[in-house]
């Protein structure tokens, strides 16, 4: 067991495609954390990333054997996930975010209490931390076009080439769209009647 | 909002890491298990819908049996076919179910 634990992601795949595909088991080990937290920030749902989570693997072992090896497979993992993600979640987080325009009136009430209090001390923690949530919204209003390039770069820091390979874009698409992206979120945000 | 407070925001939120519950990982390594025996399992019900389809035709087609025993035939056929269509397009679902079941005893 220790022997395959120490195999490298390449390695564990050439051995899935020859037939032992056990070792999958090893490779959701590895990967679970990351494959899960971009199934949340994709879905926002934790009943959906759930459901990507599992589906990603499931499609994944069925296409192995496509995986060529030049490339390392946690990328090749998330492309399969972004895939899905567009398949199956896109159409019904729409909805989600049409709903999720309007803070809740706890929200409102909190972040009307926060204006005007300096930015230190516990004031600025509540500051700092309303205006983390009003990124977290304009982000979730973001056209996926631009939402899923900012996920993914800030996301293990993934670089222009990996998010270029994953969203199987062109690199300049790549940098175009996260530059857009950031343009429009500080928009989303200073238009916002709380900012 | 400055540029610079928008970046740490964003690698703040980037930062966060979820961890997927123990039961959903064990029932994605079940279900990866499970799908290598998907094909051969269609195969499988492809073969048999197609025994069956050739056979209740040899029974229509043939003048020595009769209108009953046909209309028999045709009955048993359909019942047949239900049972061997419901698990071929019914599969998705039914681990659908079996998910949320298991959702809800753990629960």
């Amino acid at each position: 067991v220790k022997e395959t634990w120490m195999l490298e992601d390449r390695d564990i795949v050439r051995r899935c495609q020859e037939g032992q595909t056990d070792l999958m088991d090893i490779l959701i080990d590895r990967h679970q954390t990351a494959l899960y937290t971009l199934c949340r920030k994709l879905t926002g749902d934790p009943s959906d990333a759930d459901d990507l989570f599992q589906d990603t693997w499931v499609r994944a072992m069925r296409s192995i054997g496509q995986f060529s090896g030049e490339h390392k497979f946690a990328p090749w993992l998330f492309r399969i996930c972004v895939n899905r993600y567009r398949d199956k979640y896109r159409k019904r987080k729409r909805w989600l975010r049409r709903i999720k325009e309007y803070p809740s009136a706890e929200k409102q009430d909190t972040a009307m209490e926060s204006v005007g209090s300096s930015d230190s001390g516990p004031d600025g923690q509540v500051i700092r931390q309303e205006a983390e949530e009003m990124v977290r919204v304009a982000l979730d209003r973001l056209d996926d076009k631009f939402r899923v390039p900012l996920l993914l770069h800030y996301f293990r820091d993934l670089g222009i080439s990996e998010i270029a390979e994953i969203l199987a874009l062109p690199d300049g698409t790549v940098k175009t769209r996260l530059s857009r992206g950031r343009a429009m979120l500080r928009d989303i945000v200073e238009d916002s009647p709380y900012a | 909002m400055h540029e610079q407070e928008l970046e740490r925001i964003l690698k703040s939120i980037g930062r966060e890491q979820f961890t997927p519950d123990p039961d959903l990982v064990l029932r994605t390594k079940h279900a990866i298990h499970q799908s290598r025996f998907l094909p051969a399992m269609v195969l499988i019900s492809l073969g048999l819908q197609l025994l069956t389809g050739v056979f209740a035709l040899y029974v229509l087609c043939s003048p020595d049996i009769g209108w009953t025993t046909k209309a028999y035939g045709f009955f048993g056929f359909s019942i047949l076919l239900t049972v061997f269509l419901l698990p071929l397009f019914g599969i998705r679902d039914q681990l659908q179910g079996y998910v949320a079941h298991l959702r809800e005893a753990h629960a």
